[in-house]
């Protein structure tokens, strides 16, 4: 695993601000909940980390790279979405061996490891 | 009056209309296909022949095969063509936005145009003298000014292809964008936080779910292009020679212009065949997302 | 490149490739229209610049065009067709969503399928029947063939409508004393009219795009406008400048009618096997 720190992280949609400045210091092996009200942007952040949302601004590091660049495969995350997100037409091996067949496990190996 | 009856009572007139216009000229064709036919013979309508019409058909008409054969590669090419450039502009035009919804509005005005009035569009503007892509192309690549691309058959059916798909990606795209509509994001999300690329995540989650729409798409555009009669008719009419006479384009020239509503007939439900498998398979897809 | 020159990148090419869908989409239109405007002389030069007449519309209203003759056809024919249709089709429709008949899955499929048989099988039979009746090259003809094409696209429409409406409101009214007939008037009939209207529209616009049927159909009598349209082709050539005034007359009913029910285009092309 690795430290996750977010300097100074904002997200605007046009007026509205989604996440203002945020700054914060996740270190490996921590355990962080984040609590709050709806609508005060812990989802947002989330995905900002991910990289399925764009900062507008500041930076967010993963261990000693700065990812705001990256897409969400080169990030090394993993996530669990609100609805599951499952893949419907998969079955639960397949689910679960997906991130393994994308990174060219080779097949003996899937297998094995997803059970 | 009691529901138990009122229901059949409703749907009464319904049947009526769809039974006198629907199944009657059904069977009626049908029936007509046994017989010798002859619009110019009277009493020729009640002449029985079995199946000669069909076998006559089969063995002594390549006017016949030719026009089976132009259906056959008409459809093929513009299902796959149409289908494909479709889901392209689906994948463009989903995500949403002013612009993009501003386009889809926009494809409602193709769409709307009647196949009859395709083909004379494309008829225009494919004219080697005063048409669009004679001043357009003409000007780009200079090798195809002066094209005549209506007398050339190959050519001719490439137009027809061009018009086909030209008037059906509106609506194909429009299906395909409803049906990208329903695949949950977070199923594409989650692809790419577990490390799938744009590609992959194609492959691997939107394809799948797309197929079910995917599968409706292909097999109506195949009984619409199966079908095609009325854009021909107005491009090229069967032409040059019967280049692009498809197989409603033959049935209608034998029964009308020759009078063998016998012989017409008889190909026309030849044709039915095909259509019996697409409709199987298109009521099953109906059926199911009723449960 | 870093990740946001590249999504810029690709936000570029996305655009570029919309525009060019969209000019490719609308390039034929905008040719028709722009011939119909020009005059005879400037529609065989391709100019781009021109000054705009109106010598084309009021041209094709004469003879030996007619078209006024064309557009009453066919506005009649498209008109009184929706007038049958849709009732008739409300009735069964709602049978089919709240009742359960005997046989119903076989009706279904039998409608759904008549959708599907190419016209070309059943003309025949009906040019025959037609002649010997007297009913070739008349309105009535038209409405009548027009009924058999429009009739399972309605039905499938309006049950899907229909399909949406809550059974809580009517079987409300039920308890409260309504009988069925009732309910259907005062309840389902007011929340279907946006349906009923949206399938009307749908019908209209088959109707008055319907060629096959009209082509062997009518002759002179009953002609209507997209068979008018073959009238414009002449010894010398086509008349492109009066054919593209005629393609207009017929195309624009249609953009606007279009255009009104676009939610729905989908639902009814599919008979419902896509939302």
């Amino acid at each position: 695993m690795a430290d996750v720190t977010l300097r100074n992280l904002t997200k605007r949609w046009g007026e509205f601000v989604g996440v203002n400045n945020q700054s914060l210091e996740i270190h490996d092996h921590e355990f962080l909940v984040l609590l709050g009200p709806s609508g005060c942007g812990k989802t947002t952040t989330m995905r900002m980390i991910a990289g399925l949302e764009e900062p507008t601004d500041g930076e967010i590091w993963i261990g000693d790279r700065k990812v705001n660049d990256d897409l969400p495969k080169d990030r090394d995350v993993a996530m669990v979405f609100q609805n599951y997100g499952l893949y419907p037409h998969m079955s639960i091996l397949e689910n679960i061996a997906y991130p393994l067949k994308v990174r060219g496990t080779p097949t003996e190996e899937v297998r094995p490891s997803v059970e | 009056m009691r529901d138990n009856t009122l229901k059949y009572l409703l749907i009464l007139p319904a049947v009526l209309v769809v039974g006198a216009t629907a199944l009657w000229p059904l069977y009626e064709s049908l029936r007509l296909s046994f017989t010798v036919g002859r619009l110019n013979r009277p009493g020729s309508l009640e002449q029985y022949l079995f199946w000669e019409n069909y076998t006559w058909a089969f063995l002594y008409e390549p006017a016949f095969w030719n026009s089976v054969q132009v259906t056959a590669i008409y459809t093929v090419l513009t299902v796959g063509l149409t289908t494909l450039l479709a889901l392209g502009l689906a994948l463009l035009l989903a995500p949403g936005g002013r612009l993009r919804s501003g386009v889809q509005t926009l494809l409602i005005l193709p769409f709307a145009m009647s196949p009859a009035l395709i083909g004379v569009s494309f008829r225009f503007m494919f004219n080697p003298e005063f048409g669009l892509f004679d001043a357009f192309f003409g000007v780009m690549i200079p090798p195809l000014a002066d094209v005549s691309w209506l007398a050339d058959p190959i050519l001719a059916f490439a137009v027809c292809v061009m018009a086909d798909v030209w008037g059906w990606i509106p609506f194909l795209t429009l299906v395909l964008i409803g049906g990208l509509a329903g695949i949950p994001q977070e199923t594409i999300e989650a692809a790419q936080v577990d490390g799938a690329g744009g590609w992959r995540v194609f492959r691997d989650v939107t394809l799948p779910q797309l197929a079910p729409v995917l599968a409706v798409v292909i097999i109506l555009k195949s009984i619409f292009s199966l079908k095609t009669f009325d854009q021909i008719f107005m491009l090229t009419n069967g032409g040059p020679g019967t280049a692009t006479q498809t197989l409603s384009h033959y049935i209608y020239v034998n029964g009308m212009k020759y009078g063998q509503i016998g012989y017409a007939s008889s190909v026309a439900w030849l044709m039915v065949i095909p259509m019996i498998f697409l409709t199987y398979a298109y009521a099953k897809h109906v059926f199911r997302r009723g449960q | 490149m870093t990740g946001h020159q590249r999504k810029q990148a690709v936000k570029a090419v996305q655009l570029a490739l919309i525009l060019l869908a969209t000019f490719i989409m609308l390039i034929p239109i905008l040719w028709i229209f722009m011939a119909a405007f020009k005059n005879h002389i400037d529609v065989f030069q391709l100019k781009l610049f021109f000054t705009p007449t109106l010598a084309n519309f009021a041209e094709v209203f004469r003879s030996p065009y007619d078209l006024g003759d064309k557009l009453i056809n066919s506005s009649i024919v498209a008109f009184v067709t929706v007038l049958f249709a849709i009732p008739i089709a409300t009735m069964a429709a709602y049978s089919f969503s709240r009742f359960r008949l005997k046989g119903e899955t076989a009706m279904l499929v039998v409608i759904l399928a008549t959708q599907f048989v190419p016209a070309v099988v059943i003309i025949l039979p009906f040019f025959v029947m037609f002649r010997d009746i007297g009913l070739l090259d008349t309105r009535l003809g038209l409405i009548l063939v027009n009924l058999a094409i429009v009739m399972p696209f309605a039905i499938w429409m309006i049950k899907g409508f229909i399909d949406g409406i809550p059974l809580d409101t009517e079987e409300a009214a039920m308890v409260d004393g309504s009988s069925r007939l009732q309910v259907i008037r005062n309840i389902v009939l007011p929340m279907a009219a946006p349906g009923l209207l949206t399938a009307g529209i749908f019908c209209f616009i088959i109707a008055w795009n319907e060629f096959l049927f009209a082509l062997i159909l009518t002759n002179r009598d009953a002609v209507t406008l997209p068979i008018g349209l073959a009238l414009f082709r002449a010894e010398e050539g086509d008349l492109w400048n009066l054919l593209s005034a005629a393609g207009i007359i017929i195309m624009v009913p249609m953009f606007v009618l279009a255009l009104l029910i676009r939610k729905y285009f989908v639902q009814g092309m599919t008979m419902g096997a896509v939302r």
